[in-house]
């Protein structure tokens, strides 16, 4: 006997069946749990008025932002499988850009955040036209090449401060 | 004149030094796949027996040399057998190699730094800080002796994987790995003495380097992307390409560093890794590297 199936019962079909698998794995992972993470995370600098967490909101602040960095390096070493010792290059480049910005013009850097991940961004676009022609060995040795020509230019570049970094202007919270 | 000729003298002393350093990394990559990125940190195990040597005992660096290359070698058997002995079989060995000696590198500055504190050290024989005159061109003793034995090491080197019949089973590894396994070459056997052949070149360039540079524990990050760069124009894992890439950077590299300030000396180094990734991958005398 033949089923008389068009190309479309057949896309239909696969579709329902694919939006079953999702709703399978999404009935396994706990909607709450995100949700309770972000919730602690939005809570913890309300710390700063119930007593002195100076050092638990900075040792927080800093395993976050090495969070996001180890993210953004599982994208290009774990998805994409090019192991890169230079991704803090692009890190150090996000850092300067909103960290000038604030020295020189005092709009926050939380503000500048975005715009100094895009000008991370288009820096690692340009320097990937031409390292991410190979891979293997040769990759892992031209992103080191890229951490020390930075550390020279940062280094040298008087504008951004040179060898003793950029400058930021004190804030007026008190110091504990 | 005498200017270039003073640039062209210095620059070429110090690629026989830079060739040395090289020469075991591209062995080590040539024979086994492995990046060891490790390497410039063994080089300064290497330079502190050199100064411990000399400091304590007064014992001449260019004596200490095969000592530290004793002491270098017997590590490596420590190293290859619990470090990169396990991920042989990995599909993924050159990266996993490299991930495993960049771990290994930060270990040995912590212990050196540890153990040796991390301040500046340099030996200081007579003839370190002492020169010949030739005309106006001075050529400074310590760097002459230190290219001199380092090239001397290096042609001993050529000559040995040139005519010895293990010469031989080292280069049909580097060509082919598995075709030489089948023609009855020892390819483990092969591997673990040119991973000691080589890190025994990083104990004797560790103990010449020891008089030519300062030297402090954290160094070896400024020096693993040198040597990287001398391997890649040289082509990976060739040893003559190699030392050909160090006489060449170098003597670019005192030019810049003449002309436009000591700083950007070592930057020639680093650009010239871009550029040759760039235009010509396989660089001097290598195989076509894997593309993406």
């Amino acid at each position: 006997m033949m089923v008389d199936l068009g190309i479309r019962d057949i896309l239909k079909a696969r579709e329902s069946y694919n939006e079953s698998l999702a709703r399978a794995v999404d009935a396994k992972r706990a909607a709450w749990f995100p949700v309770a993470v972000l919730a602690v995370l939005l809570a913890l600098p309300a710390l700063q008025f119930v007593g002195n967490f100076n050092y638990f909101l900075h040792l927080t602040l800093y395993t976050a932002c090495y969070v996001v960095m180890a993210a953004g390096w599982n994208i290009l070493g774990g998805f994409a499988g090019y192991i890169s010792p230079g991704h803090n290059v692009f890190f150090a480049i996000g850092g300067y850009s909103a960290g000038m910005i604030f020295a020189r013009y005092g709009i926050s850097t939380i503000i500048m955040a975005p715009l100094a991940g895009i000008v991370a961004g288009i820096t690692g676009y340009l320097i990937g036209l031409i390292t991410l022609r190979i891979r293997g060995p040769s990759f892992i040795i031209s992103s080191l090449a890229l951490v020390m020509i930075c550390r020279i230019l940062f280094e040298n570049w008087e504008f951004i401060g040179g060898a003793a970094g950029v400058a930021l202007p004190a804030n007026d919270l008190p110091v504990e | 004149m005498t200017d270039i000729v003073q640039i062209l003298v210095l620059g070429l002393a110090l690629g026989g030094v830079y060739a040395l350093m090289g020469s075991g990394l591209s062995l080590i990559f040539g024979v086994m796949r492995i990046v060891n990125l490790a390497h410039p940190s063994l080089i300064m195990g290497g330079a502190y027996v050199a100064y411990w040597a000399f400091r304590l005992g007064g014992v001449d660096p260019l004596a200490t040399l095969p000592l530290a290359m004793a002491i270098l070698a017997a590590t490596r058997g420590l190293l290859y057998k619990f470090v990169f002995e396990r991920e042989a079989r990995s599909a993924k060995y050159s990266e996993m190699t490299v991930l495993l000696t960049f771990a290994l590198a930060m270990v040995v500055e912590g212990l050196l730094g540890t153990a040796f504190t991390n301040s500046q050290r340099i030996t200081s024989p007579e003839y370190a800080t002492d020169a010949f005159f030739i005309g106006e061109v001075f050529i400074p003793k310590g760097q002459l002796y230190a290219g001199m034995v380092s090239i001397s090491i290096i042609a001993t080197l050529a000559l040995f994987l040139k005519y010895s019949r293990f010469g031989y089973a080292i280069g049909a590894t580097t060509q082919n790995r598995e075709a030489a396994e089948l023609l009855g070459v020892n390819v483990n056997l092969v591997g673990l003495v040119s991973f000691a052949i080589g890190v025994c070149l990083a104990g004797a360039a560790g103990a010449l380097v020891s008089f030519v540079f300062s030297f402090f524990p954290s160094k070896h990050w400024e020096w693993i992307v040198i040597l990287m760069s001398l391997v890649v124009l040289g082509g990976m894992g060739s040893v003559l390409g190699t030392v050909l890439a160090a006489f060449i950077l170098s003597t670019v590299a005192a030019f810049v560093g003449f002309y436009f300030g000591a700083t950007w000396s070592n930057l020639t180094f680093f650009v010239a890794l871009f550029v040759v990734l760039l235009v010509r991958p396989q660089g001097l005398f290598g195989e076509e590297p894997e593309t993406a």
